[in-house]
């Protein structure tokens, strides 16, 4: 037997050269670290809110001491993160070429994620107005079909095969263990 | 509980036939998710929780540990015939398990990876009965104090070994998931916080749309974000392996099998770190480590032994501390407590029972995969060939019913989707997830009995630091914290370079 793998070829790839791993992974830590202390900070905030001291409780029983504690320990990581990647970044920015991040951004695949965030939101958007299984259905169908990288017959095949499985998967588990679908 | 608690859940486990017949599904819903690349076991867990929200604790459980076993064992496949992992751990099996099918050996890869996951998820539940009963009994010896320590140790573990270039972020993951856990009212007095006076918000985030969303959704986004083409012959001849062959890596087999318990038993660290280990002690001590990478069965066994015997690993400490293992074992602990099956300490002392069920179930799950395993063998290698846009929208739709079985909300469903979207990110920046997800299983126990200790010594926290296991769990924490520091290392360099002028 011959198997042969194709590995990922992300999709748009080659419109800009890779960016040097220094900057790029610099980038991801002040980004990250920023990030981070922003979900600190309104944590922190949201925990001050609550009084550490009531007729109900003392300061090391008050609701909010352990979301406290806990967002100052991010909040500390986070800033560190942030410094850190700051101070590289800062220094090793001017090796990237002009125009990289649309290139690296097209090289992940953004286009192809956003299209699928969309439909999954539009997905989400249906259930409870539209029968769960046609929505499912559709979900595979428009997936398939947006997603293919072949002629259009043998997808609508498979989707319809793997729609119709689904489905009645679902009703089965729906009808014999009594699972809710939406 | 004992051996006779075992015995005893085993013999009723075989006069049941409807609970065998929900093992053999597990496992073979688990071997089907184990070998489609992207689908990690912890997704199969949790949908599988999700869709087994109905039937009994017992029949539940058969289910959801017969996928364990069998998705750990299942990745092997894409592995060895794709080159592609079916799950993370299986990251080392294709090492050797790839060049191996190309040379025409394809069979006898899969044969004797299954026989190796097999003997390694033995080993793994052999220990689970012997260790359980002996880590509970220590277990009720743990107080208010000990707990805290022991869910925050876990968090921070998890964190230093999942991000060993950058603990930082590790830990940093773990701090968001401890966070996002206070989300909703609080234990004891029912105050809503931060739930911006959203109703839906004032239980918090359920466990399993959380897991869901981590795990399933970025692989969902994932592979419709890549352009992924797989061609794969499906000829294939001989399967079982010879015994022979089998007893002649039986020392790899065991050294993997105590690898992969000590991982497994470490809260937070899963099988492919127990994997990679057992593929390099097997390196060092091979007469051939030059083979290794280019077909080596040694290497293959290591890997397949290891990451398989850190599933009984995992499950220890979830039915002794209700502490998981890895971030499946927190399925499992997620699915036993909405079953009523109250893992930790008192579950062993007061309901043996169960836990010899559970290690009975356990037991005939192994044997199950194995025979699936080899039975089907061409028949499911045929699932590789399913394109990835046909298959993970269906992925994605069976994640969304899993959400929604749960409790019945849509809520559940956008919570799934936005921490999946959250997951996504966390990966794109490079911060692990399991300490995410630790820290979110984590973060009630850690916060419940940090307060109630307070209570008991109206605020003092002198106990934290001087009851002996606390402090113990305490020089834990800071080697675990100082460990990978500029201080830590030049403590390990010294050590070494004394050690080595003695």
């Amino acid at each position: 037997m011959t198997p042969v793998s194709v590995p990922n070829v992300p999709e748009e790839q080659g419109s800009a050269p890779a960016p040097p791993a220094l900057a790029a992974g610099s980038l991801r830590d002040w980004l990250g670290g920023a990030l981070m202390t922003v979900v600190a900070v309104a944590f922190g905030i949201g925990s001050a809110q609550t009084p550490f001291t009531s007729p109900f409780w003392v300061w090391y029983t008050s609701p909010t001491i352990f979301a406290l504690g806990m967002a100052i320990c991010l909040g500390a990581c986070g800033i560190g993160i942030l410094v850190r990647g700051w101070r590289v970044w800062r220094r090793h920015r001017d090796t990237l070429p002009n125009g990289w991040t649309r290139g690296a951004l097209r090289a992940w695949g953004l286009g192809r994620f956003l299209r699928g965030v969309g439909i999954i939101a539009v997905y989400l958007a249906l259930l409870g107005r539209v029968p769960f299984l046609l929505a499912a259905a559709l979900l595979i169908l428009t997936v398939g079909i947006t997603f293919r990288d072949g002629p259009l017959a043998p997808v609508l095949r498979a989707a319809g095969i793997s729609a119709v499985v689904i489905m009645a998967i679902l009703a089965a588990f729906s009808r014999i263990f009594g699972v809710l679908l939406p | 509980m004992d051996l006779l608690s075992i015995f005893t859940g085993l013999w009723r486990l075989l006069l049941d036939p409807v609970s065998i017949l929900f093992v053999v599904i597990g496992a073979q819903a688990g071997i089907l998710f184990g070998m489609m690349p992207g689908l990690t076991t912890t997704t199969a867990l949790s949908l599988l929780t999700g869709l087994t929200f109905t039937l009994s604790p017992a029949n539940a459980i058969a289910v959801i540990v017969g996928a364990y076993v069998g998705s750990v064992t299942g990745g092997s496949r894409s592995a060895i015939l794709v080159n592609i992992p079916g799950t993370p751990a299986q990251a080392a099996v294709c090492l050797d398990g790839y060049p191996l099918a190309l040379q025409g050996n394809a069979a006898r890869a899969i044969g004797l990876s299954v026989t190796a996951s097999t003997l390694g998820t033995l080993f793994g539940f052999v220990m689970l009965a012997l260790f359980t009963p002996v880590l509970g009994a220590l277990a009720l010896k743990f107080g208010t104090w000990e707990f805290f320590w022991l869910a925050v140790l876990g968090v921070v573990v998890a964190g230093t070994l999942t991000a060993p270039q950058d603990p930082v972020k590790g830990w940093l993951s773990g701090f968001l998931g401890l966070l996002l856990a206070t989300v909703g009212q609080d234990g004891i007095h029912a105050v809503p916080r931060f739930t911006l006076n959203w109703t839906d918000l004032s239980g918090g985030f359920a466990l399993i749309p959380v897991m869901i969303g981590a795990y399933g959704v970025p692989e969902v986004l994932g592979a419709l974000r890549k352009q992924e083409r797989m061609v794969i012959q499906t000829k294939l001849d001989r399967v079982v392996p010879r015994f022979r062959e089998v007893m002649a890596h039986r020392w790899h087999i065991l050294r993997s099998g105590v690898i992969g318990l000590i991982i497994g038993i470490i809260p937070g660290v899963g099988s492919d770190t127990a994997s990679w280990l057992s593929y390099f002690a097997a390196k060092r001590s091979s007469k051939t480590p030059e083979a290794f990478g280019h077909g080596s069965i040694e290497g293959l066994i290591a890997a397949e032994t290891g990451d398989n015997a850190c599933v009984g690993g995992d499950i220890i400490p979830v039915l002794t501390f209700a502490i998981p293992g890895s971030a499946p074992a927190a399925v499992l602990l997620a699915a036993m407590t909405i079953h009523n099956l109250r893992p930790g300490p008192m579950l062993v002392i007061e309901q043996p029972e169960v836990v010899g069920q559970i290690i009975a179930i356990s037991l005939v799950a192994t044997l199950a995969v194995f025979i699936l395993s080899l039975l089907w063998v061409r028949q499911m290698v045929r699932v590789l060939l399913i394109p990835r846009h046909v298959l993970m929208p269906a992925v994605f739709v069976i994640c969304v019913t899993g959400c929604y079985a749960l409790s019945g909300r849509l809520f559940d469903v956008y919570v799934m989707f936005v921490f999946g979207l959250v997951g996504v990110l966390l990966q794109e920046l490079e911060y692990p997830i399991a300490p995410f997800v630790l820290g979110f299983i984590l973060g009630p126990m850690a916060e419940d009995n940090l307060r109630r200790a307070l209570v008991l010594t109206a605020g003092d926290a002198t106990p934290f630091f001087t009851r002996p296991i606390s402090l113990v769990l305490v020089v834990l924490l800071l080697l675990s914290v100082l460990g990978p520091t500029r201080l830590g290392q030049w403590v390990q360099r010294r050590l070494t370079g004394r050690r080595k002028s003695a």
